[in-house]
């Protein structure tokens, strides 16, 4: 009897230590998490929209219906990355996330000083460079330090009914996304 | 010597057993951790964190997800009346009040934990803070019904149970210091069919 008592002891002390790893490991291990999708349907640098008017990714079931959704994915092992957009004049937003899906960084078009979105992301040491050397094309930029390499950027457009449409493609279209060795 | 193996492996399979079984638990709904609740609406501010717990990490790892980052906006979900009562959508509802300083709002049938799709072009399942009419004081009344309503109308399907969704983005509400209460609209069944 007693055997059996600490056997259901050391057995619900190894549940407990099973299940944390199993919660603090599946980030790294999950194969069906929003940067696996992207990375399987886009390139690096390459914009892709995802939300019901998009490519089809199934991150985009959940998503709020009136908005257009869409992300670039980055490398920062070759250069910082910065994503460029121009002003809508309506709600956009934008996170930062990097491949084990925690946030980076965000900010939303009455956050950032301009109206058009103009955002760097550089590695620590990346920014040790750009802050010594500053550089003319990211006079405006918001600077902004991601710890891995591997990441994608979200950018929202508000986009209620059919009407937007138009506005918002011609919006998606000016986004630019790339990578500037240092 | 048989009787200690048949323990030790007792042992372990009870340690794989509950520990699976509670992590996939834990992990396959909503994180609850850092729960806001305002009148019966919930939300998570913590998933937009730069650091969120990893209950939040891992639900979104497994289910697909993309949470609304702090600077985006805090997403509200409520699946029940203000007597309690699981919403359906053959009853008729009045979501009534207003909501906290917002940029902007939009509120979403959800069905099954995902954006219901209208049966038909331009049946209303989503309406947001810009296309509804209000009263004079600025708070609004929108009727949840199968037919259609004169004011404001959401349509939530024909029958069956349903959650709402209300995303506020641009608030500091994740940031609130308490110093001014918070509303959310009430919602009162006004009777079934």
């Amino acid at each position: 009897m007693v055997r059996f008592i600490y056997a259901t002891l050391v057995g619900i002390v190894g549940a407990a230590i099973v299940h944390l790893a199993i919660v603090l490991m599946l980030p790294q291990l999950s194969e069906n998490d929003v940067w696996q999708q992207i990375e399987a349907k886009a390139a690096q640098n390459e914009p892709i929209r995802f939300d019901r008017n998009g490519v089809e990714l199934s991150a985009a079931r959940t998503l709020d219906p009136m908005f257009a959704v869409m992300a670039c994915r980055y490398d920062l092992t070759n250069g910082v990355f910065s994503i460029t957009a121009p002003p809508t004049g309506d709600f956009w937003s934008v996170a930062v996330f990097d491949d084990l899906g925690r946030i980076v960084f965000s900010a939303n078009d009455r956050i950032v000083a301009s109206e058009n979105l103009d955002l760097v992301i550089a590695l620590p040491l990346q920014m040790r460079f750009l802050q010594q050397a500053s550089r003319p094309e990211f006079a405006n930029a918001v600077l902004t330090e991601a710890n891995r390499s591997d990441g994608f950027a979200v950018l929202r457009v508000f986009r209620p009914d059919e009407t937007y449409e138009p506005v918002v493609r011609d919006f998606i279209d000016r986004v630019e996304c790339a990578s500037t060795p240092l | 010597m048989i009787r200690e193996l048949s323990t030790l492996l007792y042992g372990v399979a009870l340690a794989l057993v509950l520990g699976i079984g509670s992590a996939v638990w834990a992990t396959g709904h909503y994180p609850l951790f850092g729960e806001l609740a305002i009148n019966g609406w919930n939300a998570n501010p913590g998933v937009g964190a730069d650091s969120p717990d990893p209950y939040s990490q891992a639900y979104f790892a497994r289910s697909g997800g993309l949470p609304l980052a702090a600077a985006e906006g805090v997403a509200f979900v409520r699946d029940a009346d203000d007597d309690g009562d699981t919403l359906n959508a053959r009853c008729i509802y009045a979501v009534e009040g207003d909501t906290p300083g917002a940029r902007l709002w939009t509120l979403t049938v959800l069905s099954g934990g995902e954006p219901l799709q209208p049966p038909a072009e331009g049946t209303p399942v989503a309406l947001h803070s810009r296309s509804i009419l209000r009263f004079r004081s600025g708070d609004f009344d929108i009727r949840i019904a199968p037919l259609p309503q004169p004011g404001n109308w959401l349509y939530a399907g024909s029958s069956g149970p349903f959650a709402l969704g209300l995303s506020l983005y641009d608030t500091s509400i994740g940031s609130d210091t308490g110093l001014t209460d918070l509303r959310m609209p009430s919602i009162k069944n006004l009777g079934c069919s």
